[in-house]
């Protein structure tokens, strides 16, 4: 019966693994997890904000299913999460450090989990290492008569770079560091953008620092080189978990599983944070590792998947029934080449239910509630987000081929009482 | 409800003091010799970006230098806040060489943690050791060793090593950063600045952290370090400041304990 070790950052944009292509970002740790295990690139949050994505992830279902449509609420209390489900099932020691969220963001009293750290709001450069440290001697100081572990390492940064952005809100006279200016990475392609939006996606942006502080060009890519530099942080931490894990010997026992809660706006489409329907908010790293059981170094772009399969795939290494109505799959069969069917496409939900992504192999289709500006993206030959072709003729019938889906999978859900946009169309 | 005025520009000094989070810094002895025997405790201070709110001395930091020979010792002792008052404690005994950088040749180092009962988590102690032999740093973490290679020092040793450069524009000083002596981040940089607002300013860049400015009176005592939303405030109280945040959280703790949400 294999450890399970479930690593979570928070806000963590897909493209932060050196290993992956990025040249502004060095990410030891998360490149030698990659060379172990399988990168899947079309990975999807559930909502692209912490509480609400982190109570779908524990829970495998969806926000409008355990009432958690924002921050600060809890879990519906006949949803079991993944603790309570594994404490009871399991033959594992449920273990938790970190970030949680679902309500408090740090506390000992995570139902179904025996806590060893919390950590510090808004702090991941100094949390984080207590998270780590934590999980570090936690493995180290096993001994081979204990129960196999379940263990979330879930960090922080990140996520810190909120606090950058409002510590660096207004635009400088000039670059703080001078001979960083060579060293900056560009903007991103698509941070122009077709302006045919949601209006409150538009209006989200507005809200926004950057538009708050007038940023040039300069100081959005000092925003970019600051953000790979938190990565960079969080990577250093995942390494000492790591090393812990294969020092102690028990990595050829481990199936290591890394994600992120969310996205970071990173410049695209001139976004910063998240909560919004755009890839950069949506889309997230996913690895999963099992050396010597699973293939290695695998990059797969081509399966959608979702947060909501954590669940599931955690259950089945840990060899146990799921609890029933879970709205994702379980990877190992994916892994393991045995999968005879997958998803077609995944939903994500956003901005207290009133958000709702889409996204099939090719397309990609954005809607709010009482909001008459819907989007359409053909992510195969414009990836990037970058031309609205909801409004178009042509493309009329993949729109409502994608309204047809939304509709279907909404019928399956057992939602939450009294959210808000209850009756929105797709409902 | 609590304002919500961001604070806009990176922290420094005067900033500090505007937003009445620095009242000043303490008068720096007449003997005071960068190079002699000295404790420096800063408070260690984050900002949560809103100029009101959310501002909290998070722990404290307190360094001991004391000259050996050619070398000298630098006892750390550090003491970080977590959330429901989970502290998570160091000791360190590093023995440096009077380099630019403070190289660290041995230390020691203990992790411990405390729950917010007061009872230690002995489950969780970390003891490890470490020495150099040129580039090759050699660590033992509760009996499991590793090894990484690095021309390092590390960022408690550089709060003494700026005390001891001159005040002028020179090659940066440049090192791998063993941060905590424990995690190796590469190709940093060490370079003096100028003066901002009366003080004496060094920065430091590199890999795997965002950078680090040091502010320095005229004696070469070390009075802040801000890297990103952190900040160490030289403080002769700063072992007190973090009880508001430790009895804050014992009595969360104790009220989530008896009526868990």
């Amino acid at each position: 019966m294999p450890n399970i070790l479930l690593i979570l950052t928070d806000q963590q944009h897909l493209d932060t693994i050196s290993a992956a292509g990025n040249p502004d970002i060095k990410t030891p740790a998360l490149d030698r997890l990659k060379q172990r295990g399988t990168l899947f690139t079309q990975s999807y949050c559930p909502n692209p904000v912490c509480g609400p994505s982190r109570a779908s992830i524990f829970s495998g279902r969806t926000a409008s299913e355990t009432g958690v449509i924002t921050n600060g609420k809890s879990i519906r209390s006949d949803i079991p999460n993944l603790g309570e489900w594994m404490s009871e099932h399991a033959d594992h020691e449920s273990i938790y450090a970190g970030k949680w969220h679902v309500p408090a963001s740090y506390t000992h009293f995570i139902p179904g989990f025996t806590v060893l750290q919390t950590g510090i709001g808004g702090q991941g450069n100094l949390g984080d290492t207590a998270v780590s440290r934590a999980c570090e001697a936690y493995l180290h100081n096993r001994t081979s008569d204990d129960a196999p572990f379940f263990l979330v390492a879930s960090f922080l940064s990140p996520h810190d770079i909120c606090e950058w952005l409002r510590i660096n809100t207004y635009n400088p006279d000039q670059l703080r560091y001078p001979e960083l200016a060579d060293q900056l990475p560009p903007l991103p392609d698509n941070f122009k953008y077709d302006t045919r939006e949601p209006e409150y996606t538009a209006g989200n942006r507005k809200r926004r620092d950057p538009h708050h502080g007038n940023w040039d060009e300069t100081q959005w890519r000092y925003y970019i080189w600051s953000y790979y530099r938190h990565v960079e942080m969080v990577d250093a931490e995942i390494g000492r978990v790591l090393h812990a894990v294969h020092a102690s010997g028990q990595m050829d026992d481990t199936v290591v599983l890394f994600t992120s809660d969310h996205g970071e706006g990173l410049g695209h489409h001139q976004n910063v944070r998240k909560n919004n329907l755009y890839e950069e908010a949506l889309a997230v790293p996913l690895m999963v590792a099992h050396p010597g059981y699973l293939p290695e170094d695998v990059t797969d772009t081509t399966h959608l998947t979702t947060g909501l399969d954590i669940y599931p795939t955690i259950c089945d290494f840990a060899n146990i029934t799921p609890p029933d109505h879970l709205r994702g799959r379980s990877l190992k069969p994916l892994l393991e080449g045995q999968a005879n069917r997958w998803h077609n496409h995944v939903v994500c939900e956003s901005n207290r239910n009133r958000g709702r992504m889409v996204r099939t192999p090719r397309y990609k289709y954005i809607a709010y509630a009482e909001d008459p500006v819907d989007q359409l993206f053909d992510m195969e030959n414009d990836p990037g987000e970058t031309k609205n072709l909801s409004a178009d003729p042509e493309y009329a019938p993949i729109v409502q081929e994608h309204r047809d889906r939304l509709k279907s999978w909404e019928s399956q859900l057992e939602v939450a009482p009294d959210l808000p946009y209850a009756d929105a169309w797709w409902r | 409800m609590a304002q919500t005025t961001v604070v806009g520009y990176p922290l420094t000094p005067d900033l500090l003091k505007e937003l009445d989070l620095l009242q000043g810094f303490p008068p720096t002895p007449n003997d005071f010799d960068p190079e002699g025997t000295w404790t420096n405790t800063y408070r260690i201070m984050t900002c949560h970006g809103y100029r009101e709110s959310g501002n909290d001395d998070r722990g404290y930091l307190k360094l001991t230098r004391t000259p050996t020979g050619e070398t000298f010792q630098l006892t750390v002792d550090q003491k970080i806040v977590n959330r429901e008052a989970a502290l998570h404690l160091y000791h360190a005994e590093i023995t440096c060489l009077n380099t630019p950088c403070a190289s660290p040749t041995a230390w020691t180092l203990s992790c411990r943690f405390v729950g917010p009962d007061g009872r230690p988590r002995t489950e969780l102690d970390l003891d490890e050791t470490g020495q150099t032999d040129g580039d090759t740093v050699q660590i033992l973490t509760n009996g499991i060793e590793r090894t990484c290679e690095g021309q390092i020092t590390g960022d408690w040793c550089l709060f003494e090593a700026v005390q001891r450069l001159p005040f002028k524009p020179t090659d940066p000083i440049v090192f791998d950063l063993l941060e905590g002596l424990s995690t190796l981040k590469p190709d940093h940089r060490l370079s003096y600045r100028g003066l901002d607002a009366g003080l004496h300013q060094f920065y430091q860049i590199g890999h795997g952290v965002f950078p680090y400015e040091y502010w320095l009176d005229e004696g070469h005592r070390l009075l802040m370090v801000a890297t990103g939303a952190r900040t160490y405030i030289l403080d002769e109280d700063a072992e007190s400041r973090t009880a508001v945040e430790e009895e804050s959280g014992k009595s969360k703790y104790a009220q989530l304990k008896q009526s868990p949400q």
